[in-house]
């Protein structure tokens, strides 16, 4: 089981990476983190709607109401210009990460 | 919500009504909220499970509406001052409280010594300084004490900061003692001292207690008004 405090610490990044896929609604980001994850990422779902919030105040996100294809009116989130650098910002910084770790297990794994 | 049975919708907007009234969460956010429970309730009624209990499934993985609305708070700029300047007020209450027993504390071995030996210990410049010293070194000592078998407290004790202000909080009011306490033994008699100390004592009364409570009132208002709670983590379910 993953940690919380990883998990909270990745929803920022991996909001942001869905919608850099193109707009999507709350419920939708929901499952689609929950299918790239294999489920291993299970967030407690209405915790989503005040980090969307924060992002939006933060300008890296726009809102808009719409209906959709079911005919119901969602609330659909896109990224904005800042929202893709921030993007990119996050991405650099967990790949530091991600590339550190992975070199400190090879090393254990191969001791020179 | 068409494709849902009356009951349902009705469960639903019950539950967004309770959010509504409980939390000040807002039309546009109600409506998001409501918006993913019906999502959720469909899709769950999709995978086989009766209506009823897709309803109540959703509603318990929405989360907490106290937590919920807390998390929503936290990117609010009003909200995160007031909490600020709630903890702002408890310190400055708690300062107060511990500065008053060491106060009384102070005063309380003064009138033993003299009870005790009424000749030799007459007050000098360097008795409540003196006093006051050992008052808030065990208050500090204490408060350390507390903070080893607290977790909770001693992430908050052991940072650096925290002994810089009580390194200069302790010099603050030693200053303030030594130099009352000069002025009151250079230029007034011994029965005046006493004199003085009976108004220093209603002053300090009349500040030390109602000031706090005052500030005390006036913090809990704010927190009240803006709602409180710090959540931290609270999308991982």
């Amino acid at each position: 089981m993953i940690p919380k405090e990883l998990i909270a610490a990745s929803t920022r990044p991996l909001v942001l990476s869905v919608l850099a896929r193109g707009e999507d609604y709350g419920y939708a980001i929901i499952q689609r983190v929950r299918k790239l994850s294999g489920g291993e990422l299970e967030w407690s779902e209405g915790m989503l709607y005040p980090v969307l919030h924060r992002l939006e105040k933060e300008g890296l996100i726009q809102s808009t109401w719409r209906v959709g294809d079911s005919g119901r009116r969602r609330k659909y989130y896109r990224l904005t210009r800042n929202g893709g650098k921030a993007l990119q910002t996050e991405k650099s910084q967990w790949m530091a990460v991600h590339k550190t770790l992975t070199k400190s297990w090879r090393a254990q794994i191969c001791p020179s | 919500m068409s494709e849902l049975n009356e009951k349902t919708r009705k469960q639903i907007d019950e539950w967004v009504a309770a959010a509504g009234s409980t939390e000040s969460l807002g039309e546009d956010r109600l409506a998001e909220l409501k918006s993913h429970l019906v999502d959720s309730t469909c899709q769950l009624t999709g995978l086989g499970l009766s209506e009823a209990e897709a309803v109540s499934v959703a509603r318990s993985r929405m989360g907490d509406v106290t937590t919920l609305a807390n998390e929503y708070r936290k990117g609010d700029s009003t909200f995160v001052w007031a909490n600020r300047v709630f903890w702002m007020c408890i310190g400055y209450v708690s300062i107060h409280l511990a500065q008053m027993l060491v106060e009384a504390a102070s005063m309380l071995t003064q009138s033993t010594l003299n009870w005790m030996s009424p000749y030799s210990t007459r007050m000098t410049w360097w008795t409540m300084p003196t006093l006051a010293i050992l008052g808030w070194g065990g208050v500090f000592l204490l408060l350390w004490q507390l903070a080893t078998r607290s977790s909770r407290l001693a992430g908050w004790v052991n940072q650096r900061r925290f002994l810089w202000l009580t390194v200069t909080l302790l010099a603050l009011v030693t200053a303030c003692q030594i130099v009352g306490q000069i002025q009151l033994t250079r230029w007034l008699s011994v029965e005046d001292v006493g004199r003085v100390m009976i108004v220093r004592a209603h002053q300090t009364f009349i500040a030390q207690i109602f000031i706090p409570l005052g500030m005390v009132a006036f913090a809990f208002c704010i927190r009240r008004y803006f709602a409180s709670g710090s959540t931290r983590s609270a999308i991982a379910s």
